[in-house]
């Protein structure tokens, strides 16, 4: 009876050794430790335009209006801390007054009630226009190569073209728009993480 | 009033899987708002224009005498511009042309009397359509001149001279001139 309480008690003492010793073991295992600090900067996704508006004035039915200078005219400049891949998009032009639209060309094609909006790249090949849809899209140059901003200062320049539809109507062959509208649509131009 | 303890952490453990589950749902939208956008407003301005073509643009009566009545031919105008108008009419004195101190009024009221006359316009296809006469103001007689070029509208013109300055006769004996203006504004 006594022997069963001692081998209970060795037992337990055994037990509690092995159960103090566990937490040193990894100590025991080698003679350096290392830990290891993992951290993320904040991306700061910033971009500037120098230009926030395109006065036309007045437009004529099928006619071309081009950006004055035509490659140069507005500077895209990356004011954030990480590479960014530039995109456009564009959308209809509405009369202000309302019930009057122009849908946004999906090509360089016009029609009646169809504008078509298009860029172009400054120092890419010369009349190298890319049309601008409604869908947003990466801003490319000719060749195909997709414009990118590498970093903070990182600057590109574009112009634009509009192509006005053609007329609602012609009399005596001279074509006209429906009255006389202010037409206004907007161009987005956007930065996404290269 | 106190709630079984079960029924309280069973609340809790739902209200965090709608939590967790809100989070999981806002996860895939997270790289979306990863970008910077800015706009470019173009406006520009299609040009009004408003011009009526009439035809034809003269009316020679020939000679007059006190009281007549006289209606002209089917005068023709056209919207050659490209707004829809309301077509407005005015009239003025006629006036001697020998001697511009001898001049008709133009009648207000439809009544003629010594040295006022009388002017009337007759639409057919002009809303308000029917007669309407023609004074010194400016009055709306086609508001249904729309924007089609090749859909021309018509009207005729009645005048009535006034009554004699004396024994059946108008003073002097010389050529009559007056001139109706139409315009346009958009409708």
């Amino acid at each position: 009876m006594q022997v069963r309480k001692m081998d209970k008690r060795i037992v337990s003492i055994t037990l509690a050794i092995v159960l103090a010793l566990i937490p040193c073991l990894p100590a025991l295992a080698e003679g350096n430790s290392t830990v290891t600090i993992t951290m993320a900067t904040e991306k700061d996704i910033d971009i500037t335009l120098d230009k926030a508006e395109w006065k036309i004035g007045d437009v004529e039915p099928n006619t071309e209006y081009v950006t004055d200078p035509y490659a140069t005219w507005c500077t895209i400049t990356n004011s954030g801390n990480c590479m960014v891949e530039i995109r456009v998009k564009g959308e209809d032009a509405v009369c202000v007054g309302g019930g009057y639209t122009w849908t946004l060309s999906s090509d360089n094609t016009t029609a009646k009630g169809k504008y078509a909006l298009l860029y172009h790249v400054a120092y890419d090949s010369a009349d190298s226009y890319t049309p601008i849809t409604t869908i947003d899209t990466q801003m490319k140059k000719a060749n195909g190569d997709v414009i990118e901003l590498v970093g903070n200062g990182a600057q590109k320049q574009f112009g634009l073209k509009l192509l006005t539809p053609k007329p609602d109507f012609a009399v005596d062959g001279v074509g006209h728009f429906f009255r006389g509208k202010q037409m206004q649509t907007t161009i987005t131009i956007s930065a996404v993480i290269a | 009033m106190m709630l079984p303890s079960k029924l309280v952490e069973q609340i809790n453990m739902r209200i965090a899987s709608i939590a967790l589950a809100i989070i999981l749902i806002l996860i895939p939208s997270l790289p979306a708002l990863a970008q910077d956008s800015e706009t470019i407003t173009i406006t520009m301005t299609t040009k009004t224009v408003i011009e009526i073509e009439l035809s034809p643009t003269d009316w020679d009566i020939g000679t007059i005498r006190p009281e007549e009545i006289h209606e002209s031919g089917t005068f023709t105008m056209t919207n050659r511009g490209n707004c829809d108008l309301r077509a407005l009419i005015k009239g003025k004195e006629a006036v001697c042309v020998d001697n511009p101190d001898y001049k008709w009024e133009l009648s207000s009221d439809g009544y003629n009397d010594k040295q006022i006359y009388v002017l009337w316009y007759e639409t057919s296809d002009c809303t308000p359509g029917g007669e309407g006469l023609i004074t010194t103001e400016e009055n709306v007689f086609c508001s249904n001149f729309g924007i089609d070029g090749y859909n021309p509208k018509h009207f005729g013109l009645k005048l009535k001279a006034p009554l004699a300055d004396y024994n059946g006769y108008f003073y002097g004996g010389g050529e009559m001139k007056t001139t109706i203006t139409i315009s346009g504004v958009i409708a």
